[in-house]
């Protein structure tokens, strides 16, 4: 079961919902939008990506179908940017 | 050959001052003329360069004693110099933000177009300039620390061989001063040049603009988020390393400072005019 962590060593700017995360070490900028950033901030090295999924169906429940296309998609896109890992 | 050692050109920009001397009268006075407008000594002397000549055609720039290059034409001298000061300036500023952009003003309004080379910085910057903008730089601007205006290093513009059309376009004459054409057909071009109340020193920046040339493209324009502003801002600023938190909180006061957008273009005059309207709006 995939557990997505985020990489230690962001500074994170929030701007209106959405972020930004900047790796100095690693030279490197990734913005996400608020959708995105949202999901960020759920993958705390706990959760898995199914929980995640759950927790935002149950507060977004007319989304529900978007939310289960999209929640793995997004942590996909996020850790082949080097946001996040999987533990 | 007589040489003669003058002074030395001083070029200041972001917290530091360079030095330029040269034993070649030529090069003396093409700096003379192409950076008059950055030539306060303002901050200490971070390097200082050296520009002698063997003879008309061999040229050996040297930095703080040491040669940086050597064998090279007029030409590639003047390019190269240009290049490495430039970096000099940008690299070791740990006073301000260094951003790979131009910057102008119209009335009270700033505008930056950041990208990065090719993106058509100074060929918008030359046009706006001669459309009643004034001129900050084509090239890199500096936002203090805790400041909320923009400077610029402010060259001549500097225009590549296939941005002729606008000094065909705008100058009446070319056999003057401030107008040095190099022999690969680029061209260095003092501001006063197309606007002769061009130049200022500051200005508070109101619109942020990442420029895109692209052949044939139809005027395309979308707003940018200030987290989106902030993500390609992160990406031209060239001294991150200098500066507390690597620029991130100042990026991020300069990003809500502005409205931002993305400009895809091919045709400059209709993007320049866009560029007048979106500035008199903001």
């Amino acid at each position: 079961m995939l557990v997505p962590a985020p990489i230690e060593g962001f500074q994170i700017e929030t701007l209106d919902g959405e972020i930004v995360l900047l790796h100095p070490a690693r030279n490197l900028i990734i913005h996400s939008n608020q959708t995105g950033a949202l999901i960020w901030h759920l993958c705390d090295g706990i959760r898995t990506v199914d929980e995640i999924t759950e927790l935002l169906s149950a507060a977004y429940p007319d989304a529900r179908d978007e939310i289960q296309a999209d929640v793995p998609a997004v942590i996909q896109t996020l850790i082949s940017r080097g946001a996040l890992r999987s533990k | 050959m007589k040489t003669v050692l003058i002074s030395g050109q001083l070029i200041h920009f972001a917290g530091g001052t360079v030095r330029i001397r040269s034993d070649h009268p030529g090069i003396s006075k093409t700096l003379e003329i192409h950076f008059k407008h950055c030539s306060t000594e303002n901050g200490p002397i971070v390097a200082n360069y050296l520009v002698t000549a063997v003879n008309d055609t061999d040229f050996t720039v040297s930095v703080d004693g040491s040669d940086l290059f050597s064998k090279i034409n007029y030409d590639k001298a003047l390019w190269l110099l240009m290049q490495d000061v430039i970096t000099s300036l940008n690299g070791l500023s740990t006073t301000d933000l260094v951003f790979h952009a131009a910057a102008l003003a119209l009335a009270n309004s700033g505008v930056i177009l950041c990208g990065q080379s090719g993106s058509g910085k100074s060929s918008l910057a030359a046009w706006l300039t001669a459309s009643g903008f004034q001129y900050l730089t084509d090239e890199v601007i500096a936002l203090p620390i805790d400041g909320d205006e923009i400077s610029g290093l402010c060259r001549s513009i500097v225009l590549k061989r296939g941005s002729a059309f606008i000094w065909q376009h705008w100058l009446q004459k070319k056999d003057v001063d401030g107008f040095l054409q190099f022999n690969e057909g680029s061209a260095w071009i003092e501001p006063a040049l197309f606007n002769t109340e061009a130049i200022r020193a500051a200005a508070k920046p109101r619109v942020l603009i990442f420029p895109r040339y692209l052949p044939e493209a139809e005027l395309h324009v979308e707003p940018l988020t200030p987290a989106d502003a902030l993500f390609r801002l992160l990406q031209c600023l060239v001294n991150a390393r200098n500066i507390p938190d690597h620029g991130m909180s100042a990026t991020t006061r300069l990003a809500r400072q502005v409205t931002a957008f993305s400009l895809t273009y091919s045709n400059i005059e209709s993007a320049a005019e866009w560029i007048k309207q979106t500035t008199l709006a903001g």
